[in-house]
C-alpha cells in the first residue's frame, strides 16, 4: 500500500514492513476508537446505537464493493444482494439460529453475483454499469414475485436469538460490532493476497493482467463472489435489525448511494477506513436531513413530506465536491492527517 | 388484429424511447460521459412543463401545453449552462468512473429538487382530458391513444431538425470534429466548452420532450425517472453507443419488444412486462455489446 514512504516512517524488519500500524501512535489511535465504541452503549442513548449499527452493516457491504469497484468492475446491483441476504435470512431464521442463518444468506448473495457478474468477462467498464442496472431490478422484481401472496410483501425476520436465549440490545450490539471487526480484518488482508493485487491489476487494464498470467475468469467470479457474500451478510444483519423486510428496503437509488456515496465519496481502493467513512457519510447525511426537515417544517409547511429528497440533493452535491476537490475521497483526508502526525510537531 | 395493433403501439411508443436515446447518445457521443441523469433530465422535464403550462398563459389547452413545452425547453437551456460549467467542466479528462459519478450527482441533484418542489404526490398535465382524450383514437380497425400522435410528431420534429443540424450544417460539422478528436478541433478554432454546452442543451431539450409524453402516460411522479432510464439505456444500447441514427432504430426496436412480446408474456406471468426493457439490455449486452451501428472499440495493451 505504501509506495512512495514519508520521512519519519521506519521499517527495520519484514514484520514491521507488513503491520497494518505504522507507528506507535496509530496504536493508541485504535484502541481509543474501540475504547470508544465499547463504552458507548453505556452512556449514549439507543438512537446512536441504532446508527452505530447501520453504519456497521452498510460499512460491510461498501467494502465489498470497494473491492469489486477497485477491479473496475461497476456494480450497481448491491441493494438487491444485500435484499437477497435479507430475504434468505428472513425466511431461514425461524428455523435455524443466526450463525447458521448469516453465513447461508451470504453464500445465496455471492451465487447471484457471481451469476450477474460472469458476463463481466464480456463486458466492460460502464456496459458492466448497465448489466448491473439490469440485475437489480430484475432481482428486485423477483424478491416482489417471490412475496406476491403475502400482503404488503413484508416478511417477518425471527429475533435474534441463540439455542433459546434472546438478545438484547447490547448483546446485539457487541455482536455486530464483532461481526464488522471480523470482516474488515478479512477485507484488509484480501488486499495483500495474489487477489487483492489481481483486482489492482484488473482494474488497470484486464488484458494486460492477463498477459501477466492473471486468470481473468477466475478473478472476477471470485471478486463478484466476496463482493456478494459481504452484500449477503450485511443484508442479514439488517433483517435481523429491521425485523421485517420488503422489497422495498433494497431500492435501486441505494445501489448508487452504496456506490457513490460510500465508494467514491469514502475512498476508493481504501477497503477498511474508506469504506467506513462512506458509510457515515450515508448515515449522517440521512440522519441530518430527517432531523433538518423535523426542525424546519413547522416553519417551511412546503418542506413536509421532502426528506427523502432533500437527502438526494445533499448526497449529490457532496459526490460533485469531493469529485472537484479530493477525488481520492475521504481517506485521502484521513491519510494526510496521519501522514502531518507522523512528524509531529516538526514537520515539513 | 390484436397483433397489428400491438405492433403499431409498440412503434409509437418506441419514437419517444428513441428521443430519450437521442439524448442519451449525444452525451456520449459528442462528450465520452455516459449520461445516467438521463431519466432524472426527462423528470425534470415533465415537471416543468407541468408547471409552466400550470400558468395558462392562453386559453387553448393544446396550445397552452405546447407553450408550456418552450417555456420548459428555454428554462433547460439554463440548466444545460450550468450544468456544463459547474459540474462537468472541472472534470474532463479524468477517469471514466469520475465522469460517470458526476452525472449520478447530476440525477441525484435534479431528482431532489423536483421532490422537494413539488412533492411526490402524483400529478397530471393541465386540460390533461382536453388534450390527451382517454377515448383512443380509431384509425380503420387500430386504435392508437392520442399521446401516441404528439409522440411521433415531436420525435419527427426533434429527430428532423437535429439530423439536419448534425449533418448539414456548420455548426454539426464542428459538432462531428470534436467527438472524433476535441485537441484536433480545438487547433483548428472550434471552441470545445461551447460546443458540449450545445450538446447539453440539445440533450436537456430531448428529454423534456420525452418527459411531456411520459408524464402524460404514466402521470408525473418520480416513477417517470426509473421509466426513463430503463427505456433510454436499452433503446442507445441496441443502436450503439455513439450512432444517433441508432438511438431512433433502437427505441423502435424496444418498443416493438416491449409491446409484443410483453404484452403476450405478461398474459402467463404477471408483472414481467416491468422488466422486459431490463431482459433486453442484458441480451443486448452478451449478444452484440457495441450495437448494431456502433463503433467497435479494439482496446491494445
Amino acid at each position: 500500500m505504501a509506495s512512495s514512504r514519508p520521512c519519519g516512517v521506519i521499517k527495520e524488519s519484514y514484520r514491521a514492513d507488513m503491520s497494518f500500524f505504522e507507528k506507535p501512535f496509530h496504536y493508541w489511535a485504535m484502541g481509543i476508537f474501540v475504547l470508544v465504541l465499547l463504552i458507548l452503549p453505556f452512556t449514549a442513548p439507543e438512537f446512536y446505537l441504532d446508527a452505530i449499527l447501520l453504519i456497521a452493516i452498510f460499512s460491510i457491504t461498501i467494502m465489498g464493493l470497494n473491492l469489486l469497484t477497485q477491479a473496475h468492475l461497476f456494480s450497481v446491483m448491491h441493494a438487491a444482494l444485500m435484499g437477497i441476504g435479507a430475504f434468505t435470512t428472513a425466511f431461514i431464521s425461524h428455523q435455524v439460529p443466526f450463525f447458521i442463518a448469516m453465513p447461508v444468506a451470504g453464500i445465496m448473495a455471492a451465487l447471484v453475483s457471481v451469476f450477474f457478474g460472469l458476463p463481466s468477462l464480456r463486458i466492460k467498464v460502464f456496459y458492466l454499469l448497465f448489466s448491473t442496472t439490469a440485475a437489480q431490478f430484475i432481482i428486485e422484481w423477483i424478491l416482489n414475485w417471490i412475496t406476491r401472496d403475502i400482503p404488503g410483501s413484508a416478511v417477518y425476520t425471527a429475533p435474534l436469538a441463540v439455542f433459546g436465549y434472546q438478545f438484547g440490545v447490547l448483546e446485539q450490539y457487541y455482536l455486530y460490532l464483532l461481526i464488522t471487526a471480523v470482516m474488515a480484518y478479512l477485507i484488509a488482508h484480501i488486499g495483500r493476497t495474489p487477489l487483492g493485487k489481481a483486482m489492482v491489476m484488473m482494474g488497470e487494464k484486464d488484458y494486460a493482467a492477463q498477459i501477466q498470467g492473471v486468470n481473468l475468469l477466475k478473478f472476477k467470479a471470485m471478486a463478484f463472489a466476496i463482493s456478494g457474500f459481504y452484500a449477503g451478510i450485511a443484508g442479514s444483519m439488517w433483517s435481523y435489525m429491521l425485523g421485517l423486510v420488503t422489497p422495498e428496503h433494497f431500492p435501486f437509488l441505494m445501489s448508487w448511494e452504496l456506490l457513490g456515496v460510500g465508494v467514491i465519496v469514502g475512498g476508493l481502493g481504501s477497503y477498511v477506513w474508506g469504506s467506513i467513512l462512506g458509510s457515515v457519510m450515508i448515515i449522517v447525511v440521512t440522519q441530518v436531513t430527517t432531523e433538518l426537515v423535523a426542525v424546519l417544517s413547522p416553519y417551511m409547511p412546503w418542506l413536509g413530506a421532502s426528506a427523502f429528497g432533500l437527502r438526494a440533493i445533499f448526497y449529490g452535491i457532496i459526490i460533485a465536491a469531493i469529485l472537484i476537490l479530493e477525488p481520492e475521497g475521504l481517506a485521502n483526508l484521513l491519510r494526510k492527517v496521519k501522514r502531518y502526525f507522523d512528524l509531529w510537531p516538526f514537520s515539513y | 388484429m390484436v397483433l397489428l395493433e400491438m405492433i403499431v403501439m409498440g412503434l409509437a411508443a418506441g419514437t419517444i424511447y428513441g428521443v430519450m436515446a437521442l439524448s442519451f447518445v449525444l452525451i456520449y457521443r459528442v462528450g465520452k460521459i455516459v449520461n445516467i441523469a438521463v431519466g432524472d433530465m426527462v423528470l425534470l422535464g415533465a415537471y416543468l412543463i407541468f408547471a409552466f403550462s400550470g400558468l395558462a398563459l392562453v386559453q387553448n389547452p393544446v396550445i397552452n401545453l405546447i407553450l408550456g413545452l418552450v417555456l420548459a425547453s428555454i428554462f433547460g437551456l439554463v440548466i444545460a449552462v450550468g450544468t456544463e460549467r459547474f459540474l462537468m467542466r472541472p472534470l474532463y479528462g479524468q477517469s471514466i468512473l469520475s465522469l460517470i459519478m458526476m452525472t449520478v450527482a447530476l440525477g441525484m441533484i435534479l431528482r431532489g429538487a423536483t421532490i422537494v418542489k413539488w412533492g411526490t404526490v402524483l400529478r397530471v398535465f393541465p386540460g390533461q382530458h382536453e388534450v390527451f382524450p382517454p377515448i383512443p383514437l380509431s384509425i380503420g380497425p387500430i386504435e392508437i391513444p392520442y399521446v401516441y400522435l404528439w409522440s411521433i410528431a415531436g420525435a419527427i420534429l426533434i429527430f428532423g431538425s437535429f439530423l439536419y443540424l448534425f449533418r448539414k450544417t456548420l455548426f454539426g460539422f464542428a459538432m462531428r470534429a470534436v467527438s472524433l478528436d476535441p485537441e484536433a478541433a480545438a487547433t483548428h478554432g472550434i471552441s470545445i466548452k461551447k460546443i458540449y454546452t450545445y450538446t447539453w442543451m440539445i440533450a436537456y431539450v430531448a428529454a423534456f420532450l420525452a418527459g411531456l409524453v411520459l408524464g402524460a402516460i404514466n402521470g408525473i411522479t418520480v416513477i417517470v425517472s426509473y421509466l426513463g432510464l430503463a427505456r433510454a439505456l436499452p433503446a442507445a444500447l441496441i443502436g450503439g453507443l455513439d450512432s444517433p441514427g441508432g438511438a431512433m432504430l433502437g427505441g423502435l426496436l424496444l418498443g416493438l419488444i416491449e409491446h409484443t412480446v410483453g404484452t403476450i408474456l405478461n398474459a402467463y406471468i404477471p408483472g414481467i412486462r416491468d422488466i422486459i426493457p431490463y431482459i433486453v439490455l442484458l441480451i443486448v449486452l452478451l449478444v452484440k455489446p457495441y450495437g448494431l451501428f456502433g463503433t467497435v472499440r479494439i482496446e491494445r495493451v
